[in-house]
Parts: structure tokens; sequence; C-alpha cells
């Protein structure tokens, strides 16, 4: 799984920070920006729909890798 | 059949002391049956209560301006209040925002919150010794004006009393009384404008010395800019954080099993504070169409103000379960508390930092209370809406520990 961010729709409200951290960082205009590539552990899954589920903008999206062992 | 809401929804009246104590009903009807109503009052206006359409509409830059954000009054934009970029449009508004940005960024408010833990702490250890006080105008009123004052504005702590009284009579009579909300303006306008001369050759960190040196290409900023983007940090910055907080201590005193849970389990914290955001949302948006637009099979024409209750779309209950509750340990909360799109509340992450620190010092120290005669407290109407007094006190178990 890998989580993207719409940086079009990101207005900074920093909610999914706090449910991911771990997968996301700010940039210079406090807007969410992905960490690395945006794999998603599988134990930070839930972490990751927590991200999009609370996000105002629904600008956070989860992509389920295709070839998942 | 004509019934009780019905009657409820021929007209709509947002500084009524029954709209001001308790609007949900109306936008439970309205969300359930009208979702889109007018009223003549205080100049006219429309107003929505559904998730979607609050959310959709406080994004569209487009077809709604921002040129005037006031819930009464005159629509009409005319020399009216500029709070940059709260009343900016495109292209102007992001160049607004952003030009605030380095004062609210989530990682520059993050440093202030050792100075915001001492405050809280200096605020509240005074109530608990006394064992009541008013948890609205003795914690949260000043907790937030001290903040902006000390740490954004740095002003004298004198002006404190000054400031809620600007913000009052801006946001809470100036709607109903056009002459002390100019009034207002005016005196605000002579001492941020004083203050921009004054500090224009320093080399302050503060934001009116920030400010007071700012330039577009070259070139310095505009003096009504600069004025207004001193004044948007004390109008938006003020009595909502204070009415969030107010209302977030007002549903602890009232609800002693959420009390009790908060206390045991600080780890829930965080999600109880974005649910008594969600339940409590102080913020009613106020915008102009910019043509006319039509909501729900309703043709608005051009010019016409259209309220955004952002505390109805956090009741809707096609969005949220159980609306009306609150579950502190609720994990999924889309909420539009601090708005949505480019309009977004700049203050945000401030805002949320003083609600955390802010309860976890009271809960520190005043670990079990209850609001005095709580049917009694009159809530803020308009713009802003929060309970006016959280009278409290303090109560010991009989071990005369903790409970």
């Amino acid at each position: 799984m890998k989580i993207a961010i719409d940086s079009e729709r990101c207005q900074g409200h920093n909610r999914c920070l706090a449910y991911a951290g771990e997968l996301l960082d700010l940039d210079s205009r406090g807007h969410a920006v992905v960490l690395g590539d945006g794999t998603v552990p599988p134990e930070l899954a839930e972490d990751a729909q927590l991200a999009v589920d609370n996000c105002p903008e629904e600008a956070i999206s989860t992509i389920e890798s295709a070839s998942v062992p | 059949m004509a019934d009780a809401s019905d009657t409820a929804l021929s007209d709509y009246d947002i500084f009524s002391a029954q709209f001001r104590n308790c609007p949900y009903p109306t936008w439970a009807a309205m969300q359930h049956s009208c979702p889109v109503m007018h009223s003549d009052r205080l100049g006219g206006s429309w107003m929505v209560a559904r998730y979607d359409d609050v959310r959709d509409l406080v994004r569209d830059n487009v077809r709604l301006s921002s040129r005037s954000t006031e819930v009464g009054g005159p629509p009409e934009y005319s020399g009216g209040l500029l709070i940059p970029p709260i009343t900016s449009d495109p292209p102007r508004h992001e160049l607004d925002r952003d030009r605030l940005m380095p004062f609210f960024h989530p990682k520059q408010v993050a440093t202030l919150e050792s100075d915001i833990r001492a405050l809280a702490r200096s605020l509240v250890q005074p109530l608990a010794a006394a064992g009541s006080g008013d948890a609205a105008t003795d914690f949260a009123q000043r907790l937030t004006i001290t903040v902006l004052t000390r740490h954004l504005l740095d002003v004298p702590e004198q002006m404190q009393p000054q400031f809620i009284d600007w913000t009052l009579r801006l946001l809470r009579e100036g709607p109903l009384d056009q002459s002390v909300r100019s009034a207002a303006v005016r005196e605000m306008i002579d001492y941020f404008s004083q203050l921009l001369d004054q500090r224009a050759d320093g080399t302050g960190d503060d934001l009116i010395s920030y400010l007071s040196r700012a330039e577009v290409e070259g070139v310095p900023l505009d003096r009504k800019t600069k004025i207004g983007s001193v004044m948007v940090v004390m109008i938006a910055g003020a009595d909502t954080t204070w009415s969030a907080l107010s209302a977030a201590l007002f549903h602890l005193g009232t609800h002693p099993d959420d009390l009790q849970l908060l206390v045991a389990e600080p780890q829930l914290m965080s999600t109880a504070i974005e649910e008594l955001l969600r339940a409590y949302a102080p913020v009613m948006l106020a915008r102009v169409t910019a043509g006319s637009i039509e909501v729900h099979d309703e043709y608005i024409g051009a010019g016409q103000r259209v309220l955004l209750p952002l505390g109805a779309a956090n009741r809707d209950p096609s969005v949220f379960d159980d609306p009306d509750a609150v579950h502190l340990d609720r994990k999924r909360n889309r909420h539009l508390t601090f708005g949505s799109g480019p309009h977004r509340c700049l203050g945000s992450p401030l805002a949320r930092l003083e609600l955390r620190v802010a309860l976890e010092e009271w809960l520190a120290a005043i670990p079990s209370f209850e609001v005095v005669d709580p049917a009694a407290v009159q809530w803020t109407g308009g713009s802003v809406r929060g309970p006016e007094r959280v009278p409290f006190r303090v109560q010991v178990s009989a071990e005369g520990g903790r409970p």
C-alpha cells in the first residue's frame, strides 16, 4: 500500500500528521508531503487510513500495490 | 401537515436567544427538509446547513466572494472592513495568506508550547486555589488574548481589556448596530496604524514589525493591507479560540463521564480535542455571491450574503454517526471547524496548541469540577458562538483527593 497527497487539494490542516506522522512531513507552507515513495508498512496501514478519513479536503488517498506478496 | 419544525423553518434569527443558545434543532430541520433558507433580517442572508453544501460553498472562492465576511449589515463592499487574507479573493488571496504563514507554520507555532503552558498554569492555579471562578473570562479569554498580545503582536498587557472590547463590539454588537461596528473599526485602525509607524524602522520580530517592513516585489506593501493584516490576527484569533476553549470546558463541566474519562486516559486528548472542536465549532462564515448561483433549485442573485455555519456541517447525520453526541474517542472526524479550501483557518495550528495545552494544564490542576447552573449560561451568536460565561466550582472527593 502507498499513501499519496494531492498537493492541489491540500490546504495544510495537518490532520493527517496527527495520525500518520511516520509517513508524512510538512513543506515550507505547512502543507503535507509524503516521505520517500509513500510505501505504507502493514503495521501503519490503519494510521494511513485514518489520515485519509480525517482530511477535510479529501486530499489523501491510499493505493493498494498490485503485487504485494 | 404542519408541525413544529415547519414553523421553526419559516425564518431564522441568528441573534435570537433561542438560536444562540441552541442552533442545532434549526440546522437539523434544515438538513432534513429545507436545505436552503432565506432571512430578511440584518441586511438579508441565505443559509445552508448540510455538510456537502457548507463544504462546497466554503471552498468556492470563485462563485462566492470574501469581500464582505460579516454576518449582518450591508452585504455590499463599501469601504468596509479589509482584513486580508480573510477578505481577499483570488489572485490576491494567496499572496496575502502566504505573507502571514511564517507566523502560523506548525513548526513555528510549536516553539510557543512551553510559554503557553507556563501561561495556562499561571492562570489555572489561582482558580484551583479559589475553588471556583469563570472558565471563560478568567481562563480561556485571558489565555487567548495574552498569547496574541505577548507572543504575536508584542503590545502591552494593559491593552488586553481594549482588545476584548474591540472584538466584542465588532463581532457581537457590530452586526446589530453599524455605528458600534464603525467606531470599533476606526479605533483599531488608528491604534495599529500608529504601531506600524513606530516599528517601521526597528528590527522587531513580532508580526507588526514584520508587516511594517513588508514589500511586494521591492515596493512597500500598501498601508491598508498592512493594517488589515494586523487586525485580522486579532479579530480571527481571539474570540474564536476562547469560544472553542470555553465550550470545551463547559462540556467537561457538564458531562462528568467525559471529564473522568479524559483525566483517566490522557492519551485520548488528541481525538477529544477534534471531537470538541467538531461538536462546538464556533464559527459561522459569511460570503457574498459573485454572480447568481443555484443551490438545491433555490436561485440566489448576485451580491447576496450566504451564511455558512461550520457547526451545522459538523452535525450532519449523513456524515457523522450519532452527531449530537460527543465521543471523545471518535477516530473518523472530518469536521469543518477550521473551514475548507483556500480560506482554511491560518491560525488553526495555534488554536489546536492552545486548546491542548490549556486543557492539559486545567485537568492537571482541576481534575474534577462542575459548571454552576449550566442552563443559565448564555451563548454568543453571529460570527462566533461560545458560552459567554462558564461559572464553575471545583469538586473535591470525600477522601480529599482526586475522585
